[in-house]
């Protein structure tokens, strides 16, 4: 079997009592992530699903390195990721939030978001960063015109194109994406959820969302991570996940999510039949 | 003495515009709700939606103003009613839940008495039998041990919790009709489903009439019998709720079922719909929607009005190409 892109091994996090005197004195802390493994296999689309409090945004803050693992590890490409991360790491892996209305700089045009990033990551120099900066904007097909544009001129789904530019500029292999729809309206939603699969088949990136709407992670991934309380409580393929629940826990969340099907009518409802008032 | 023929509520040709502009954020909007109905009123972010709910009770925010139209509730006219008489509307007959419920409650009241207080100021019953009924209420609305709950503070509860004693407070008076403005968004999924349950069953048992304001198709496929879709500040579609989503007859709504993931619907690509929603400054002329639709030709850019038409079996559509909307497959089929 071949080396996964990324695994996380028994990790947990905490956000208690940091520091080695805070250790010490802590009896049992309580872990946000608590023992969670997984891999990603390279050109996979995984799905980490869960509601507010599962760990879910922990984890991915844990695998980009913006949260110090305090048990187990990140392997990424084969070596230990911490939070003091060598260049090439964070190359490897990008982030997209879920808020584009604050993870783009306002005072920066969007031209210059993205060639910051190459030059900062020494991707491209000179001449060449500016070329680049517009293969970026045509990859996430945003006109080239959005070079000068400040984010606060775009709506919500061009700046989250922009972030998806941004973060493709270090030439990364795995996108973490935390809750990145869940800001946009419903119409923008589908579009940026198909350019997720285009850069997929494109770039053959891989992809990790991060979502509490299962409805999202089901139409991007591949394989699904159910997490709860933190702790992974199913994983398997999204199809067999979604389909035929093992653990409680999934069963219940999978049974909450709302459908486009209608449910049967009310029965105290006086006006189902056609006819009714408009 | 309740008339059933009458609808419960009937909104004619309400208008919302900037105070001093003609900028419309609200068109031309008209839809009725009968008593024990659950409507739907569904669209994307500056769609009116919201706007048009406050409007009812005159809760608009400042530097709006309802410019033209009607609305009745129970054969009062509230558009111009005094403001002494929208308040004693609302909270008794009116009910309202609002999205964030920590904005709703006053965090320095016990959460019993803000529930029995509608009942002491509105039906002028004593402090304990209000208490003893607020309660009960709890209970019906799925607090645990409502006895000891009651006498606890907002802060204590979870977001859940504090969006049924919002619920509760809105039933308090038992009203004939409760606006509800998203309030599951900020939920998790399994609290909505709870939330969603407890309104449907309240419903059930008090003929309750629901008017429900959600970004949401999924929320509202699961509780409205009927729906009215917004776009751009005004109804673009309405009817049926399972009917609409099976076989819309606006491209708007086509587009919209098109385009959201669905955990029932296996689809392979989603059809995003092209373009924007226009800015209030630069409303398209003609059909709102025509230039992002694909059925759009020059019988949708006149410069005239594109009023609600009946299209049969209680449905109604603005758009022209009302037959040939969503020609090539069903939206919703069977999952």
């Amino acid at each position: 079997m071949p080396e996964p892109l990324l695994s996380v091994q028994d990790v947990g996090v905490t956000y208690e009592r940091r520091g080695l005197l805070g250790r010490l004195r802590a009896e049992s802390p309580s872990w946000a992530v608590d023992g969670a493994t997984l891999e990603v296999a390279g050109g996979e689309a995984v799905a980490i699903v869960g509601e507010s409090g599962s760990g879910k945004s922990t984890i991915a803050r844990a695998i980009v390195g913006l949260v110090p693992v305090d048990r187990g590890r990140v392997v990424l490409a084969g070596a230990v990721a911490s939070t003091r991360r060598t260049r090439e790491q964070r190359r490897l892996v990008q982030l997209i939030f879920q808020d584009p209305y604050s993870s783009l700089n306002p005072r920066m045009t969007v031209g210059d978001a993205i060639s910051e990033a190459i030059r900062v990551n020494r991707m491209r120099e000179g001449s060449a960063v500016a070329q680049r900066t517009r293969e970026l904007l045509a990859l996430v097909q945003l006109p080239s015109r959005f070079i000068d544009v400040h984010p606060r001129h775009m709506s919500g789904g061009q700046r989250q194109r922009a972030s998806i530019a941004r973060a493709l500029a270090t030439e990364p292999r795995l996108l973490v994406a935390d809750e990145p729809v869940s800001a946009l309206d419903v119409s923008v939603q589908a579009a940026i959820l198909n350019l997720f699969a285009d850069l997929r088949a494109d770039l053959g990136l891989t992809l990790l969302v991060i979502s509490h709407n299962l409805a999202v992670v089901r139409h991007v991934s591949e394989r699904i991570i159910v997490m709860h309380r933190g702790r992974i409580v199913e994983a398997g393929e999204t199809e067999a996940v979604v389909e035929h629940p093992r653990h409680d826990y999934t069963r219940t969340l999978i049974a909450s999510v709302p459908s486009l099907m209608p449910r049967a009518p009310h029965p105290t409802s006086p006006a189902t039949a056609p006819g009714g008032k408009a | 003495m309740d008339d059933h023929d009458q609808p419960l509520l009937s909104v004619e040709h309400l208008a919302v515009s900037l105070t001093g502009g003609d900028v419309r954020l609200v068109d031309d909007v008209s839809f009725s709700l009968s008593r024990g109905e659950a409507l739907g009123l569904v669209g994307e972010s500056g769609s009116g939606k919201s706007l048009t709910l406050r409007a009812l009770l005159g809760l608009l925010p400042k530097g709006t103003e309802v410019t033209s139209g009607h609305v009745r509730f129970d054969g009062t006219e509230l558009v111009s009613a005094r403001a002494s008489e929208l308040r004693r509307l609302r909270g008794r007959r009116i009910g309202m839940v609002f999205q964030d419920p920590m904005t709703a409650l006053n965090p320095v009241m016990t959460v019993g008495d803000q529930i029995a207080e509608g009942r002491v100021t509105h039906l002028g019953e004593s402090r304990r039998v209000a208490r003893r009924y607020a309660t009960a209420l709890m209970g019906q609305v799925g607090i645990a041990d409502p006895a000891r709950r009651a006498r606890a503070y907002p802060h204590e509860f979870s977001g859940g919790m504090r969006q049924r004693v919002v619920i509760a407070i809105a039933l308090a008076c038992e009203p004939a009709l409760i606006l509800c403005d998203e309030p599951t968004t900020a939920l998790d999924v399994t609290i909505q489903r709870q939330i969603l349950t407890i309104l449907d069953e309240l419903r059930g048992s008090r003929e309750l009439a629901v008017l429900f304001v959600t970004h949401d198709l999924a929320v509202i496929a699961q509780i409205c019998e009927r729906v009215a879709v917004m776009y751009a500040g005004q109804i673009v579609e309405s009817g049926p709720t399972a009917e609409v989503f099976a076989s819309p007859r606006h491209g708007y709504t086509d587009g919209l079922l098109r385009s959201v993931p669905d955990l029932h619907l296996t689809r392979a690509r989603l059809e995003a719909i092209t373009g924007m929603p226009p800015g209030v400054a630069d409303m398209p002329l003609g059909c709102r929607f025509h230039p992002r639709c694909p059925l759009a030709d020059d019988a949708c850019c006149l410069d005239r009005g594109y009023p609600l038409r009946a299209v049969g079996g209680g449905r109604r559509s603005a758009c022209v190409h009302s037959e040939r909307v969503g020609g090539h497959d069903p939206v919703v089929a069977d999952a």
